[in-house]
């Protein structure tokens, strides 16, 4: 995604803002935007039967949309607020990653793994008993061989 | 005889003052490129490669026009800035913006005569942004608009549907409510769009479920490549 798509998906979003949070928006950053917008050949549509956490728009359009509430619509409490949640998701996240990506996990994940495909190996290699076909069954096959041919 | 709909004092003393006599009616998603590249013919816009991004009804169905439309019916205009580029957009929306020309700038431009069922002129020529003197806008969406236009000279004032409709004959005073239209508005549904808001406790639940590294990295991201869109720019003017 273009950051003139982002911004102007933010503006589309911006616009349904209550007037009250608009007025405390600075005029030059919603310019700036604006002139960023310009640029982008998307469309963006607000769907008026959602509320904004289940508008359908983009993670980076969110980021920045978060960002202007923190800069200058928050107050003090709200800021401390928001960075507080900001730092806990972070850790959340990051011990998430960490779980998934442990090299140590990884590590004993490989060494299973292996084992498995070892243990599958072995198990293909192992014996099986051969049964020779009596000669009525050979008779009966053959008869059945000819009616699906016919 | 102009037909006009005014939705208020303020708004009508505008356009019988700049002499506004020409609108076109487009929507959201088009305002940024008008306020930074003017208005552009549909031919023109293919040719810069800048996305049509509302609509001329007659470029989406039979073509692209080499003109712009403008009409001196404020219904027109409105009807225009309600059509959507697709119709599974159900729910969907930007919201309405009527963009007006005052009679002592149409002079400056080329028109021509359009055959059409509807009441409406043809601008040739591209219109820039000097030229623009009025912007109509839901009256919810009129700080956001106001904020965003450079131009002390566009004036960005209130429209809705569910006000008043006035004849104007010749701008001579003479002003007559048309009742039945009236009448027909105020029995009909509200524009959802001018109702719609996201208030403090909704951006707010929004900015919480994202996390530190996200908006710094997006930040940093967003910066850098600003300050290199403004170093480009100086060396291609050099």
């Amino acid at each position: 995604m273009q950051d003139s798509d982002v911004c102007k998906e933010t503006l589309s979003v911006l616009a349904y803002f209550d007037t009250n949070l608009i007025k405390k928006i600075p005029n030059h950053v919603l310019k700036k935007l604006a002139k960023l917008a310009s640029d982008s050949n998307t469309e963006f549509y607000i769907n008026l039967k959602k509320d904004l956490n289940e508008q359908n728009i983009s993670e980076k359009c969110k980021d920045l949309i978060s960002l202007i509430y923190y800069n200058y619509i928050a107050d003090k409490d709200e800021k401390d607020n928001l960075w507080n949640l900001w730092n806990k998701n972070e850790k959340k996240y990051q011990d998430k990653l960490l779980e998934k990506y442990n090299p140590d996990k990884l590590f004993q994940k490989e060494i299973k793994k292996i084992s498995t495909v070892q243990n599958t190996s072995s198990n293909n290699v192992s014996m099986i008993k051969y049964k020779k076909d009596s000669i009525f069954t050979i008779i009966i096959n053959f008869i059945k061989n000819k009616f699906k041919k016919k | 005889m102009a037909y006009l709909l005014v939705t208020n004092p303020d708004t009508f003393k505008i356009v019988k003052d700049n002499n506004i006599i020409l609108f076109h009616g487009t929507n959201s998603n088009a305002l940024y490129g008008i306020l930074n590249n003017g208005i552009n013919t549909v031919s023109d816009l293919k040719r810069k490669d800048i996305s049509v991004s509302t609509g001329e009804k007659w470029s989406r169905i039979n073509g692209e026009r080499n003109f712009i439309s403008f009409t001196d019916d404020l219904n027109v205009a409105l009807d225009y800035a309600s059509i959507f580029p697709s119709t599974d957009l159900q729910n969907q929306s930007s919201f309405a913006v009527i963009i007006g020309l005052s009679l002592n700038d149409i002079k400056e431009l080329h028109t021509n005569t359009v055959i059409s069922d509807l009441p409406e002129i043809g601008v040739t020529d591209n219109i820039p942004v000097e030229l623009i003197k009025f912007l109509a806008v839901p009256t919810s969406k009129i700080e956001f608009v106001r904020k965003l236009v450079d131009n002390t000279q566009i004036n960005v004032m209130p429209i809705d549907i569910s006000e008043r409709f006035y004849y104007i004959d010749d701008f001579l005073g003479s002003i007559t409510i048309n009742s039945d239209q009236f009448q027909k508005v105020i029995d009909g549904e509200k524009s959802p769009s001018s109702q719609k808001t996201f208030d403090s406790n909704e951006v707010q639940s929004l900015a919480s479920t994202r996390r530190k590294s996200g908006i710094l990295n997006f930040v940093k991201t967003f910066v850098n490549r600003s300050n290199q869109k403004g170093r480009d720019n100086k060396r291609d003017a050099r």
